[in-house]
């Protein structure tokens, strides 16, 4: 268990010379000292993160920003009694969650229904089968071939319809994959990171992000079609 | 007549995507997918879609904090400290 029971934990274990060596060390020492400057970068660093994440749960981009302060506080809080079992940035963002939890449950009202619900759906097929031949040789083969993304240029992917789209698809997805790909392909947090931040096993968090990237990868496959069969009806 | 890959259907191949870009399929499954990938342009391009999906989602990380919130944050951080102090 990475992360204490016990946030009131007094007996802070002395670090190892090594480990007050370390640039997450020296980063925790500034901090701890008042370094306004090192503080300003770190906020400057991860607030539109905490921010992004914070809106999954409130939808409503005056209460995110609320929540990430309300995390900034907690934060600094809690400075004194950090442990470093994990590093700085996964403790920020795993006090970020427990805010915006917190904050979603004293305020269920603003949040629908379908984000609540999670239906443990980890067996199911990631592609529709209709879309594999079910009979004959080729059974199990794609009946179509999917097109490859770049046929429709790459750099549509940059655009801002397409960002538009991925921001409403990761909207609909269910809570703990929408953390799980936020942090790990927006964010750019490792494998590692976000198992700590959301207290995941390797093996869940990987099944999470497949099922996140599969639901995605349909969103965009369908906003291309569309876009193709425009351009051919023009 | 037989498919020529006849061991791994695009099907399973789909379910697979993730582990195989995270590196994390045994050998003996990472061979038998990179022998389907040679003959199946359609498993292909699903890769590639994949792929584009999570450079897509990189470009979506936010800008950096406005100068109110970082002046929040900051003003949180002296009290915070001021209050800490005996």
């Amino acid at each position: 268990m990475l992360w204490s029971q016990s946030d009131t934990m007094q007996n802070v274990a002395e670090p190892s010379e090594l480990a007050r060596a370390s640039p997450e060390w020296q980063l925790l020492t500034a901090l701890r000292q008042g370094d306004e400057t090192v503080f300003e970068a770190w906020v400057n660093q991860h607030h539109g993160a905490l921010v992004r994440l914070a809106a999954h749960y409130v939808h409503d981009p005056a209460a995110a920003e609320e929540v990430a302060q309300e995390t900034w506080i907690a934060f600094i809080q809690s400075l004194a009694r950090f442990e470093g079992r994990a590093s700085l940035k996964t403790w920020l963002f795993h006090t970020l969650l427990n805010c915006a939890r917190n904050r979603k449950r004293r305020d269920v009202r603003s949040v629908p229904f379908s984000a609540i619900f999670d239906p443990d759906e980890s067996a199911a097929p990631t592609v529709d089968p209709s879309c594999f031949l079910n009979q004959g040789v080729w059974a199990g083969h794609w009946a179509a071939a999917p097109r490859s993304f770049a046929q429709d240029g790459e750099d549509r992917l940059l655009q801002a319809e397409l960002r538009q789209q991925l921001l409403l698809a990761l909207e609909t997805l269910p809570p703990a994959q929408r953390e799980v790909i936020t942090l790990r392909d927006v964010e750019g947090f490792t494998a590692e990171e976000v198992c700590d931040v959301l207290s995941l096993t390797e093996a869940n968090q990987r099944v999470l992000l497949h099922r996140a990237r599969a639901r995605l990868r349909i969103a965009i496959e369908t906003y291309f079609a569309r876009a193709h069969a425009q351009g051919e009806a023009e | 007549m037989s498919a020529p890959y006849p061991d791994l259907a695009c099907r399973r191949v789909v379910e697979m995507v993730t582990d195989y870009l995270e590196g994390r399929l045994d050998t003996e499954a990472q061979v038998q997918l990179e022998q389907h990938l040679v003959l199946c342009d359609a498993c292909v391009n699903f890769i590639d879609q994949h792929r584009a999906l999570v450079g897509a989602l990189r470009t979506l990380a936010p800008q950096a904090a406005s100068p109110e919130a970082r002046q929040a944050a900051l003003r949180a951080f002296r009290r915070v400290r001021g209050s800490d102090k005996p």
